[in-house]
This record gives C-alpha cells, sequence and structure tokens, in this order.
C-alpha cells in the first residue's frame, strides 16, 4: 500500500470492504434452496466476477488519483447494481413465482438464443415488470424475468416476456451494430429533408459548428432505442401471437401522460403490432387498438420527437421482416389456431388440455376463454378466474409432461 | 450470447487499461490484453461514410461523448468531425505502442486521463449523492404535495 495519501488508502480500503461484504452476502445466498441450477450459477458467475473487480483495486504505487477514485466508484456502481440482482435470485426462490413457466420458457430461449442460455424467474416489488434482462453485463448468457409481485401467478401476462427475451436477443444477434449505419443515414436524410427542423434544433440547442453531429447522434440514438423496442415487442407478437396483444394492453392501455423519446407512443406501439400481427395471420380482437391516449410531448422536445418517430416508421418494415425471417429460419412456430381451440374447448368443460400445446397456444386460448366471459372480473367470477388460472398452468404441466415422455423415449 | 461491445463494456475496459497503463509507468508486469481490446474497441465506433448524404459518422450516441472528451483535452472547441476522429486515432496509436510492449510513450499521463474520461463517459451516471436518495415514484412527488 505504498506509495498512496491517505484519502487513496481510505478509500481503497473502503471499497475492499464493500466487495468483502457483497462477497458474503453471495455465499449466504448460495445456501438457500433454489429450484433451478440456473440460480446458483448466477450467483458463482457475480462471485467470481467480483472477485477479479477487488484485484483491480491493488493499485501500483503513485498511481493516479483520478485513477483511484474513478475505480471506487466503479466499485460502488457495480455493488449497488449487482445487490439489486442478488435480491433478485433470491426471490426467485419464492413460491409465489410461477415455476411452471420455467420449462415452456426455457424451451423458448434456446431455441431462439441457443442452448447455453440460463432463465432466471422472480417476482419484483415494483408494478414495472421484467426489468432486469436489458443490461446485465456480468451474466450476458442469462435471461431474467420479474413480474409485478400481485401477478407473479397470473399466466395471462407471462407473453411479456417475450419482449424482454427480444432485448436478449437484441444483443445476442448484433443488431445496434447491423442496424447502426441505417439509422445513421436514414436520420442524416431526414434531416436534410427538413432543414428548418434542423436549424431549430442547432439554436434550441446552442450548438456551435459541430452541431450538425450532435443534433444527428441524439436523434440516432433515441431511433435505435425506439427500434430496438420495436423489435422486443415484434418479438414477443411472433412467440406469443394474440395473447401479447391482449398483455400489452394489460400492462399499457390507454397509455398516455409524459412522452419518453427512446420509445415510440405506446399508440404507435399498438400500430405497428396490429400490421404485423396482420402480415403473419394472428387474429385478435380490435378491443386492443381502440382509444389509445396520445403522450404529451414537451415542446423543447417536439423537433427531435418528428425526426426520430419518422426514422423510425421507416425501418420499421426492415426490422420486422429481417426478424420474422430469422425466427422462421429459426424454427419457431406461430401459435396454431386449431390448437388454440382445442385448449379453449378444454377450459370450457373445465378440463386442463390433455395433448401436446405449446405455451403461446395456452395463454393465447385463455384470453378467448376470458373475453368471451366479459373480463372475468365481476364479483361472482373471481372463482372462475381462478380456476383459469389453475387451468393453463395444469395444461402447461401437462405439455411439459408430454414432451419430457416423448424426449426421454 | 453477449459478444458485442456496449458503451459499458468499452468504458470498463477503458478504466482496466488505465490502470494497465500505470502498472506500465510504475515498471509493473501488466496485462496488454485490456490495451489491445480498447484499441479494438476505438476503431469499431466510426462507421463508414455514407451514401447520399456524405456524412461520416460515429454509431448512434457515441459521438456526443467523444466530443465532449474532445473538449476537455483540448483548448480548443473542435470544428470538424475529421478533428474527433484524429484525436481517437491518436489514442488508439499510444495504445497499440504500449500494447506492442514497445515502450511506454512520454504520453503516457495524458493517455491514462483519455481512458479515465472515457470511462466517466460511457458509464455516466445520476450525481453519486443520488445513493442517498429516494427511488423515483410513479407520481411525482409535486403532484402529491401541490
Amino acid at each position: 500500500m505504498a506509495g498512496h495519501n491517505e484519502a487513496s488508502l481510505l478509500r481503497l480500503s473502503s471499497a475492499r470492504r464493500r466487495i468483502d461484504a457483497f462477497l458474503d452476502q453471495i455465499d449466504g445466498l448460495a445456501t438457500s434452496s433454489f429450484p433451478h441450477d440456473d440460480a446458483k450459477i448466477a450467483l458463482e458467475t457475480i462471485r467470481l466476477q467480483f472477485v477479479a473487480l477487488r484485484t483491480r483495486l491493488n493499485m501500483p504505487p503513485g498511481a493516479a488519483e483520478a485513477l483511484i477514485d474513478q475505480t471506487c466508484l466503479h466499485v460502488a456502481d457495480q455493488v449497488s447494481d449487482y445487490t439489486e440482482v442478488l435480491g433478485f435470485i433470491l426471490r426467485s426462490t419464492n413460491v409465489r413465482n410461477a415455476f411452471e413457466l420455467h420449462f415452456a420458457l426455457k424451451k423458448l430461449i434456446a431455441r431462439t438464443l441457443g442452448p447455453d442460455v440460463k432463465l432466471l424467474i422472480s417476482s419484483e416489488w415494483a408494478f414495472v415488470p421484467f426489468t432486469y434482462p436489458m443490461s446485465i453485463e456480468m451474466l450476458p448468457d442469462f435471461v431474467l424475468i420479474g413480474s409485478p409481485a400481485p401477478e407473479s401467478g397470473n399466466v395471462l401476462i407471462a407473453p411479456l416476456a417475450g419482449h424482454e427475451i427480444g432485448h436478449s436477443a437484441w444483443r445476442k444477434y448484433e443488431l445496434f451494430n447491423e442496424y447502426s449505419a441505417i439509422v445513421a443515414q436514414t436520420v442524416a436524410e431526414e434531416l436534410a429533408q427538413h432543414p428548418k427542423i434542423e436549424e431549430a434544433l442547432l439554436h434550441q440547442e446552442q450548438l456551435d459548428a459541430l452541431g450538425a453531429g450532435i443534433v444527428r447522434d441524439r436523434c440516432g440514438k433515441h431511433a435505435i432505442h425506439q427500434l430496438e423496442e420495436v423489435f422486443c415487442d415484434l418479438f414477443g407478437l411472433y412467440l406469443f401471437g394474440a395473447s401479447y396483444l391482449f398483455a400489452y394492453d394489460f400492462l399499457l392501455a390507454p397509455g398516455g401522460y409524459d412522452r419518453n423519446l427512446g420509445y415510440p407512443s405506446d399508440a404507435r406501439r399498438m400500430e405497428i403490432l396490429w400490421e404485423a400481427a396482420a402480415q403473419i395471420g394472428i387474429h385478435a380482437d380490435d378491443a386492443v387498438t381502440r382509444r389509445w391516449n396520445v403522450a404529451n410531448c414537451r415542446a423543447d422536445a417536439r423537433n427531435t420527437a418528428s425526426i426520430v418517430d419518422a426514422v423510425t416508421d421507416q425501418i420499421v418494415p426492415k426490422i420486422r421482416d429481417d426478424l420474422f425471417r430469422r425466427l422462421s429460419d429459426l424454427d419457431v412456430r406461430l401459435p396454431d389456431d386449431e390448437t388454440i381451440s382445442s385448449v379453449l374447448s378444454a377450459f370450457q368443460r373445465g378440463e386442463p388440455h390433455a395433448r401436446s400445446a405449446s405455451l403461446a397456444e395456452i395463454i393465447s386460448a385463455g384470453w378467448r376463454f376470458l373475453r368471451s366471459n366479459d373480463g372475468m372480473a365481476a364479483e361472482g367470477q373471481r372463482k372462475q378466474y381462478k380456476v383459469l388460472g389453475d387451468l393453463m398452468l395444469k395444461s402447461i404441466e401437462v405439455a411439459e409432461y408430454l414432451e419430457r415422455s416423448t424426449t426421454d423415449a | 450470447m453477449g459478444a458485442r461491445l456496449s458503451k459499458f463494456k468499452i468504458g470498463d475496459l477503458a478504466l482496466r487499461s488505465a490502470l494497465e497503463l500505470e502498472r506500465a509507468r510504475a515498471g509493473e508486469d501488466y496485462d496488454t490484453a485490456p490495451l489491445r481490446d480498447l484499441a479494438d474497441a476505438l476503431k469499431q465506433m466510426s462507421m463508414p461514410l455514407l451514401g447520399p448524404t456524405g456524412v461520416a459518422s460515429m454509431r448512434p450516441g457515441y459521438f456526443e461523448p467523444l466530443e465532449r472528451l474532445y473538449r476537455s483535452h483540448s483548448s480548443e472547441a473542435p470544428n470538424s468531425f475529421d478533428q474527433i476522429s484524429a484525436f481517437v486515432g491518436r489514442a488508439i496509436a499510444e495504445l497499440d505502442v504500449v500494447a506492442s510492449n514497445r515502450k511506454v510513450p512520454d504520453t503516457l499521463p495524458r493517455l491514462v486521463n483519455f481512458c479515465i474520461e472515457l470511462h466517466r463517459e460511457f458509464v455516466r451516471r445520476p450525481a453519486a449523492e443520488g445513493r442517498f436518495g429516494r427511488s423515483q415514484r410513479s407520481v411525482p412527488v409535486e403532484a402529491l404535495v401541490c
């Protein structure tokens, strides 16, 4: 520790103790009873990376103070981020979770992302579902799916997991790299076609000679975020069919509030989904397309929004067609209408479906059953609604059993 | 899964590189892999000239942080995209020199600073004092008290 001043010594020792406490926490969690090995593997992966991070605190004598401070800050940020992930892993053991979904979701993940990708399902004490899979750098081979605790047993919204698997697919397929050039080019063309908007943006941001580059960069950053979100919606739609539209409606309808430029408006997302559904022959109740609010866009963001939205609209058809072609090539099967009807018939008889069906087909039948019973939210329907949940879970278990017994045979 | 470079990964490589550069400066053994990987990552940030608009570009979201980085290293504001490209190109060349174990350049302190600031720019977060703060609520506090 020679060659460091007192402030450096204090910060480096704090950072080391912070990591040690975090590693102790991992060791404690590792003794939990996990329903699947994936959680244990996640803990070990995180542990090894924090052990490596600790060695980065061994600074050479006379190391720049800025490097010591930035490394300590990095450690604090990493511990903060991964403390949340440890909580997620702990909650993945809770019996509130629908463990029945694990096999079916993992099968979808293996088909679309590869056989080595691991899955953690948990419930969150926040009504922002599925928040983790986008950027867990230490766990690039994991998909983490969390649902809000009050809905953690609600199979009907499981299709939203399709969106989150989509974020992992966006990374896996390296689509940021693939679409960066076309986004940058389309932004440049769109600004060239609307010189008054570009001029207004330069003036508004008080930008100098390189301002045009910054305007392009900001628009491109928003546009590629929007395209990733659209990609994930389309991914969920292809995997889960009409049930994705209903789950989307459940989570976001009727939309509105303030506009976030990293997303197309909720209403526009639904339009894109609706058009794509028609393209691949997915039929749904058009109630999901009605009465979406127009989100409020701040006055200072309207010029940027007009460019970004136009760029997104121009590239969406390519993103959609590329994705559907890729999923078709991967032999990902669209939900089959005949099988959905067969599952629905079983539900109408008050029975689980006794034959093979995909997760998407079972949930789509669930939504049809719910819709044909006026939403199942009346006073006298709570028991019936719970029974529907049980029927779906049992049908998922039956499908798993049938598949495992066929594979084993 | 997960091979692609993210801003976080590049920022992390930059911080690891700063550490290895300091080890090199102190005459200790140092790992050249992060330096080489960072140089490769920086090379991938630029894209070729684009079609009819003829605009040189970087991957969306990468130009603005690099422009800020340039400003913090230079007394003069940049006046062309090429200046920023050249600035990044110099850093790449210097990283390559240290990675090849050829020698430790006189400009090493500047290169260490470049790496630290690259990490700051690419792993940009809210202010550290936010750690004492409460989480954001879906309904803004103003809406509850005003």
